[in-house]
This record gives structure tokens, C-alpha cells and sequence, in this order.
């Protein structure tokens, strides 16, 4: 079927092509204007001046390693919080199952930064300091809702008879799940935990909201900068965390299950 | 699955303690009272409510709606033609096309904000290509306008319309078209009779998947607005961690949310409705 | 001797009745079948007996002892599935030795189980692959021993061979029997093809839309079906369609829409009115309209309108002035007949068998 396809596609009028063609221009201007101002060069200095100032802000480096940290605490907690949800909810009916579901969707649907000051408020009726733990719980939280999806999508074509097999060679229900199901989930799960942590490592403005005082993340640095005014040291940063992601993103589109996995999020 | 209810428990738990509950919080502190000196006096009050009756809010308000819609609407329009123009590519291309899409969709709202900012700062390259056209301008008023806030809004969020496009057009039987063309129809009943009809629910989707976020957005209007460009996210900021004054702010986002489910309740009564006029 | 029995086992899912009232036993050694077409309910009662669903109500017993009330691993029985249920993230030996490394044996005599299980079925050099590098064949082997190796007292095999091409599924048919055969373990075997049932098994159960509707060896489903959908579904039928017309202890006149009567014998309860007439087209001579026609046999009269040559056997299609045509088998050598020609068919009364559509 997919041959006939092929042929079949009439070809749109010129105007489309321009519009598609624009429109890239536009998505990347703005990118190859920050990579370029990067490399400005004042008088005495080297094209990489400014990449160096950044690798010795003593600042930056903090705030790079508060990013990492958050990223991965964050990617850890959402992926085994997501991953039990997604497989709790293809595969049992529980008390509280279209609650869960609800919520889930809550939370993808919910505007960030409503999320962000109901988290604020939430925490300071708690008495809970602010801080990278906060930050770490709230990011957490809004990536729950894609480890749900991402690993929905993949346990949606799990075949149904390898969890009967297992149970007839006499697995239990806890063995059938740690030797068959997550196993077979494995390239799924790294998939989620990708996506959780670039989507921790980007955000802003709930960072922004529920995080103390020594403990900024990337983004808000570099927010902070640049309300302050737009250099080229700024370029640097900017060039450097979007290598950065560029390179996670690279690797984890070799591995089949990912690629698989994001074209079933584009359908 | 006796399992299922184990597993599902943790996050069952962390979506009641930590979207649930802070939603039921924030509502609580809406009808609360702001103190003297910034804290939170617990009562029932509409006060804060009626206060967002005022010309100032409501005009912002009006503002916010607008630019959400209209950045909605240009997403979706420019996004159905690039997505057209992506599924119609020779299949060597397509992936490539998709990548190139998906690039900046992944990438760091800031960093897409400064280039923005880049390319219209004070001696930056748009700066530069109007004095070499002789087009009179003032530079400082190019790095921060509203118009800018548009051209933010609209570049952020066309991938977040593109994809869902891409993916409903890829799904989309092309033979419908010929059949039509070889019944005898034009372009333009092509279009309205057989196309739009398929392609509407995903039309409406990305429209508002592009919407909603949009309503809220703080960093475009904030960075590249200056103080002309106050939408909702940004008041609501600024009652929050500079005036201190929780309850208004909760107050607004309520008013938010508010906004959302009544764009929502007239989508699914268009739905409705067409589902009604198919029978 | 029987090892295995199904008592009253009903199994309704949401309302929907899926099993009714089951009862059925099965010898130790014995290959047995659960014959009908797809949603009648066989791979259910084989999932009921392998303890992967509960049944509604009934008890299933092993050698006098319930089952129905353990889970899977408690049971002496073992499954091979449709699509073979390989895990696919491991390798096949990996696959084999599963059942028994949940069973904490010591591990070197896991492996060698798991080889000898492997090498019975010639795939020793395949123990290190994983099944997607395997053949369909292959892999129906992998699952065979898999469940083999764990020592089952019953072995349930739910249409195994169904995804296998014609020629591979006749070898597996041949390999199945001998192993059977060889090993003395007692199969149950669903399948819908009524073909691989009779060469394979000692008995067959055939089951529709919920009910077991005879439990015998082939030939004696083959000749002498107790119901309608028996008769109807194993083996090929020339169906005659009319009202009852008088009867005389077992045999029944029926006269037919084109005004000729024939006799029939009652197989089932009939209900006064119409019924429909069964015969096997072997069993039904037919001679050249100015042969002299055999006394005590049901005689019509008709026009050859088709002739299938289907090499030892050739169908003939008579048009007897009724809504349904009338096949009839003959050797190849015997045929003599034109299309068109006016012919007699013959068939006696005791293989006429009547059945009432709705009579179970």
C-alpha cells in the first residue's frame, strides 16, 4: 500500500513550496543569527573569546551543573512514575484508572504557568523551602504525561499472548513484568527519559517560579542575562546549550526505537 | 492485572498531591485576601474577583485573547501549507523536511528568543540590511515592538501546528482528490467539499494546541514586548513575584483557566453541531 | 482412563454467553481436537483448561483432582500459542530453559534440558538465535519444546500450525502425530480446519457458537453426524430442502418443491413442517435416465448442468428442478456423462439423514 502511495500525491502549486520554504527561513534565522554572533570578534580577542568566557564563568558552570542534576533526578522519577502509570493502565482496571487518566491529561493540557504558581503557592503553604528539590519535584510532574504517552504508544502494540506465555511457563504477575514486559520496553523506556530530561533541561518558567536562591538552572541564567542586555558571551551560551541538546537528539535518533517512537507522537 | 493497582499508585499519588491539590489552592487563595504587608489573609471573598472587572484587566484580558487567536490562526494557516508541502515532497526529502521541523521545536524557547533579539538589536543584521536599503527606521524601537511579540508568538509555535498537520496529511487518501478532479471538480470545490472536511478535526486540534499554551505565554511578550506588550502571563508574573499580591494573581489565573474551558465548550459545540449537520 | 474432565463449564463475558455448559473428558495419551470456526469458543475452553481465564461456573479435573481453582503454574499442563509467543528478547535456548528457571532448577541441568528439548526437533545449531532470525517452522518448534521441556502432563496447542504455509503445515502435521505418538502425552489441539483435525486426531470435539456438539473419533463424526452443524460443517453434504410428509418409525417421507418424495432417516428431533436432507455426494450413484431404477432408493430425475474434473474424483452438478443443485462424487474412470444429459440419481434411504436446523 504504501507503493501506491507514492504516486499518488498531486503536487501542491508553487506557492505552497514558497510558504514551506519562508517558513523555514523564519524557524531558522533567528538560530543562525545567535551562532554567528557568537563568534564576534573585538579587536585583540579570538573567534572562541566568548565560548571561553562562558567555560570560565564560575556562575554558568553552576547553573550547568544544577540543569544536570534536576535533568536526571527529574528523567529518573518521571520515567518510573510514568512507566508504572502506562502499563497500570493498558493493562488493569484499578480503582482511580480514569482518574489517573484524567489528571494525566490535566497536566499535558494545563497552561504552564498556571501550573507554575499553583506549585509556588503549594509549596510555601507547606513550608517547603525552595530549591532544587522543589524544582526537581516540579519538573517531575510535567513529565509524567509523556513517559505516559510515549510508553502507551509502544505497549499498544505489545503482543497480548507473550504475558499469557509467561504466566503458562508459570511466571508470576510481579516475574512476568520484570522479565518480560520491561525488558521488551527497554528502548522505550530510554526514549522517555531522553524526552524527559531535554524537556527539563528547556524549561523556564516553571523553573522560574519554584526555584531558590544559588540554585538556577541554565535557562534562567540565561534569562536573567538577557534581560539585562543581548552580547555575544550570551551567543556563546546560547550556541553551546542548543550543541548540547542538538547532540542528544542526534544520538537518540540513531536508535531506532526512539525515531519509531517520535513518528508515533507525530501521528 | 492484580499488579496494575501497585503501579499505578505512586503516580495516582503525585498527580493528587501535586496537580491536584496546588489547583484547589490556588482556587482557595483566589477568594483570600491579600495583608498588609503581603500576606495571605484566609476568608471568602469575591473581591479579587470583581477587581478583574476593570478596564485595565479586562482590556488585557481582550489583548491576550487576541494575540492567542490570531497567532493560533496564522500557525494553523501557514502550518497547513508548509505541511502540505511536506507530505507532497519526494519521500527522500520528507524525512529531512520533518527533522528540519522538528529541530527548533525542540530547542530552548530563550535561545530562539535571542536570536530573535539578535536580528533586530541595535547594529544586528535586520539593523543593517534597512540602512543598506535606505529604508528610514529607528533601531532602538526594531529590538522591542509588538509587532515583534507576533513574529515570536508565530515562529514558536509553528511547529507545535506543523506536526499534527504533517501527521493527519500523511494519513490523508490523495486518491480522494483525483477521483473529485476526475469528476470534473475545480480547485477551489476540491479544497472546501473534499479536503477541508477530512482535514478539519486536525485543523482544529493544532489550532488549539497552538491556543491554549498561547493564552499563557510569558517570555515572548516579556523579551521582546518591552512594557508596551502586558498580556496575562505577564500580569499574573508580576502579581505573583513582584506585588505580592497572591490572591489577585490567583484570581487571574482562575480567570485563565476560566478562558480555556470556555473556548473548549464552544469547540465541542461546533462539533456537535457539524456532527449534527453531516447526519 | 480419563485424565482430564470438563464438568459444566458455562464462561459469559459481560453478558455475552461465551461457554455453555461444557462437559467433555479426555484420555491420558489420547490426541484429542476442539474442531469449529472462529468465535465458537474453542480457544476459550483451552484457555479455561490452561488456567489464563476462570470459568463462570463448572470444575475442570486432572486425574480426579480440580485444577480450576489454580493458577497457571500449578497445573501439569503447557501452552503452545497461535503466533508462538517468543519473547522476542531472548534467544531460543533462553526461550526454553524460561519455564524452568522460574522453577529454580540448578542451572546446569536447566541447559541440559533446554539442549535436549532443542535438539529433539533438530535445532541444536539455532540455540544461540533470536527468534526474529528464525523461520516460521523454526520458531513453531521453539515454542513446542518450550512448553514440552517442562515435563506437561497435557500439552494445549491453539491452532499452532495456522500461520505456516500449506507445505510446512503438512510436515508439522506428520511431526506433531509421531511426537505425540512417540511421547505417549496427551494433546489438545483447536483448530478450524476440519482437514488437520481428522488426520491428526483420536477424537474431536466439535464446538459451535458456545456448545460442544459431538465428541467422536473422525469416521464416526464422518459417518454418523448428530447434528445439523455437524453434518453441515465436517465433511462435504448435498443438501435437500423440504416439508415432511408422513413418517414410519426412523424413516420420514419428505416431499420436495419439485413434487418427488424421498426417503430419509431421522438423525435429530425434528419439528413438524420443513427439514433439510442430508447426503454425502459420494454415496450418491447416478445413472443414465434410461437405466432401470434400483428398487428401495430414493430416485430423482434431473440434468447434468456442470462437470468438475478434480483429478481421481470428478463432481457432477445436477439441476433436479430444485433451488439447490445436487453434487455427486464418481471415480474418474467411471465417468461417462456429457453436460446436459438427462441422468437418474440413486441414494439409498439410510444414508439420507434428516436434520432439523434448529435441534441441537
Amino acid at each position: 500500500m504504501k507503493k501506491k502511495d507514492e504516486r499518488r500525491r498531486p503536487r501542491p502549486p508553487n506557492f505552497v513550496r514558497f510558504v514551506l520554504v519562508g517558513i523555514l527561513l523564519a524557524l531558522y534565522i533567528p538560530l543562525i543569527c545567535v551562532v554567528v554572533g557568537a563568534f564576534r570578534q573585538t579587536e585583540g580577542m579570538g573567534a572562541f573569546n566568548w565560548f571561553k568566557e562562558v567555560l570560565q564563568d564560575e556562575t554558568l558552570l553552576e547553573a550547568l551543573w544544577n540543569s544536570i542534576v534536576v535533568g536526571f533526578c527529574a528523567s529518573l522519577g518521571a520515567t518510573v512514575l510514568g512507566a508504572g502509570a502506562a502499563i497500570a493502565i493498558h493493562r488493569g482496571r484499578f480503582w482511580g484508572r480514569p482518574l489517573l487518566e484524567i489528571l494525566s491529561y490535566v497536566s499535558l493540557v494545563l497552561p504552564e504557568i498556571v501550573f507554575a504558581l499553583a506549585l509556588l503557592s503549594w509549596f510555601f503553604v507547606l513550608n517547603v523551602s525552595l530549591g532544587l528539590s522543589t524544582v526537581i519535584m516540579a519538573h517531575i510532574t510535567f513529565s509524567i504525561s509523556y513517559v505516559i504517552l510515549t510508553i502507551g504508544s509502544r505497549l499498544a502494540s505489545f503482543d497480548p499472548s507473550l504475558d499469557d506465555a509467561a504466566r503458562d511457563l508459570g511466571a508470576s504477575e510481579w516475574q512476568v513484568l520484570w522479565k518480560i514486559t520491561i525488558p521488551i520496553l527497554g528502548p522505550s523506556l530510554l526514549a522517555s527519559f531522553l524526552l524527559s530530561f531535554l524537556l527539563s533541561f528547556d524549561d523556564f518558567l516553571i523553573t522560574f517560579f519554584v526555584n531558590g536562591v544559588g540554585s538556577d538552572t541554565l535557562p534562567v541564567k540565561l534569562y536573567a542575562f538577557m534581560k539585562i542586555g543581548i552580547t555575544p558571551k550570551l551567543n556563546a551560551l546560547a550556541t553551546m546549550m542548543w550543541a548540547l541538546t542538538a547532540v542528544l537528539l542526534f544520538v537518540s535518533f540513531r536508535s531506532p526505537a526512539f525515531k519509531g517512537t517520535l513518528k508515533g507522537d507525530v501521528e | 492485572m492484580k499488579l496494575a493497582r501497585w503501579l499505578a499508585l505512586p503516580s495516582l499519588g503525585w498527580f493528587l498531591f501535586f496537580i491536584l491539590a496546588p489547583m484547589m489552592l490556588i482556587f482557595a487563595i483566589s477568594l483570600a485576601h491579600r495583608g498588609v504587608y503581603g500576606q495571605i489573609e484566609w476568608g471568602f471573598s469575591l473581591g479579587n474577583y470583581t477587581s478583574l472587572i476593570s478596564p485595565v484587566i479586562l482590556k488585557i484580558f481582550f489583548k491576550t485573547i487576541c494575540f492567542a487567536g490570531g497567532t493560533a490562526l496564522a500557525c494553523v494557516s501557514l502550518g497547513v501549507l508548509a505541511a502540505w508541502g511536506m507530505a507532497a515532497a519526494p519521500k527522500v526529502y520528507r524525512d529531512l523536511l520533518l527533522a528540519l521541523i522538528v529541530v527548533p521545536f525542540l530547542t530552548n524557547g530563550l535561545i530562539r528568543i535571542l536570536g530573535l533579539k539578535t536580528f533586530v538589536s541595535v547594529d544586528g543584521p535586520l539593523d543593517m540590511i534597512l540602512s543598506w536599503l535606505h529604508i528610514p527606521h529607528d533601531p532602538f524601537s526594531l529590538s522591542t515592538n509588538i509587532y515583534l511579540v507576533g513574529v515570536g508568538m508565530v515562529t514558536s509555535y509553528l511547529p507545535f501546528a506543523v506536526l499534527p498537520l504533517y501527521g493527519a496529511f500523511e494519513k490523508f487518501d490523495f486518491s480522494l482528490v483525483e477521483a473529485a478532479q476526475d469528476l470534473g471538480a475545480r480547485n477551489r470545490t476540491v479544497l472546501f467539499r473534499i479536503v477541508l472536511p477530512v482535514l478539519w478535526k486536525p485543523l482544529v486540534g493544532a489550532a488549539f494546541l497552538v491556543f491554549i499554551p498561547c493564552l499563557g505565554e510569558y517570555l515572548i511578550p516579556d523579551l521582546l514586548g518591552g512594557a508596551k506588550a502586558l498580556l496575562l502571563g505577564n500580569l499574573i508574573t508580576e502579581k505573583f513575584l513582584k506585588a505580592r499580591d497572591w490572591p489577585v494573581g490567583s484570581a487571574l489565573a482562575i480567570g485563565l483557566i476560566f478562558c480555556l474551558l470556555v473556548s473548549w465548550v464552544i469547540l465541542s459545540y461546533l462539533e456537535r453541531k457539524r456532527h449534527e449537520e453531516e447526519r | 482412563m480419563a485424565l482430564l474432565e470438563i464438568v459444566d463449564i458455562d464462561k459469559a463475558v459481560e453478558g455475552q454467553i461465551i461457554l455453555n455448559k461444557i462437559n467433555l473428558s479426555v484420555n491420558e495419551g489420547e490426541f484429542f481436537s476442539l474442531l469449529g470456526s472462529s468465535g465458537c469458543g474453542k480457544t476459550t475452553l483451552l484457555r479455561l483448561i490452561a488456567g489464563l481465564d476462570k470459568p463462570s461456573s463448572g470444575e475442570i479435573r486432572l486425574d480426579n483432582k480440580r485444577i480450576d481453582n489454580l493458577p497457571p503454574q500449578h497445573r501439569p499442563t503447557k501452552m503452545v500459542f497461535q503466533k508462538y509467543a517468543l519473547f522476542p528478547h531472548m534467544t531460543a535456548i533462553d526461550n526454553v530453559a524460561f519455564g524452568l528457571r522460574l522453577r529454580k532448577l540448578p542451572e546446569a541441568q536447566v541447559r541440559e534440558k533446554s539442549m535436549n528439548a532443542l535438539d529433539m526437533f533438530g535445532l541444536k545449531n539455532f540455540a544461540g538465535r533470536k527468534p526474529e532470525t528464525l523461520s516460521g517452522g523454526q520458531q513453531q518448534r521453539v515454542a513446542v519444546a518450550r512448553a514440552l521441556v517442562n515435563e506437561p502432563r497435557v500439552l494445549l496447542l491453539d491452532e499452532p500450525l495456522s500461520a505456516l504455509d500449506q507445505k510446512m503445515r503438512e510436515h508439522m502435521q506428520t511431526e506433531l502425530r509421531a511426537l505425540q505418538k512417540r511421547l505417549g502425552l496427551t494433546f489438545i489441539y483447536v483448530t478450524h480446519d476440519q482437514e488437520e483435525a481428522m488426520i491428526l486426531s483420536d477424537r474431536i470435539g466439535v464446538m459451535n457458537s458456545g456448545r460442544l456438539e459431538q465428541v467422536a473419533t473422525p469416521r464416526d463424526l464422518y459417518d454418523d453426524p448428530k447434528t445439523f452443524f455437524v453434518a453441515s460443517f465436517v465433511g462435504q453434504m448435498t443438501k435437500l430442502s423440504g416439508q415432511l410428509d408422513g413418517a414410519q418409525g426412523e424413516y420420514f417421507r419428505v416431499a420436495l418443491p419439485n413434487g418427488e418424495k424421498i426417503q430419509a432417516r431421522k438423525k435429530s428431533e425434528l419439528k413438524a413442517g420443513g427439514a433439510i436432507a442430508f447426503v454425502r455426494p459420494e454415496k450418491i450413484l447416478v445413472l443414465p435416465s434410461s437405466s432401470p431404477a434400483p428398487a428401495d432408493q430414493n430416485v430423482l430425475s434431473g440434468q447434468i448442468s456442470q462437470i468438475h474434473f478434480r483429478g481421481d474424483q470428478t463432481e457432477l452438478e445436477i439441476d433436479c428442478g430444485l433451488k439447490q443443485k445436487v453434487s455427486a462424487y464418481m471415480m474418474s474412470s467411471d465417468d461417462n456423462f456429457k453436460n446436459g444429459q438427462n441422468v437418474k440419481i440413486c441414494f439409498c434411504p439410510t444414508e439420507t439423514w434428516l436434520f432439523d436446523e434448529g435441534a441441537t
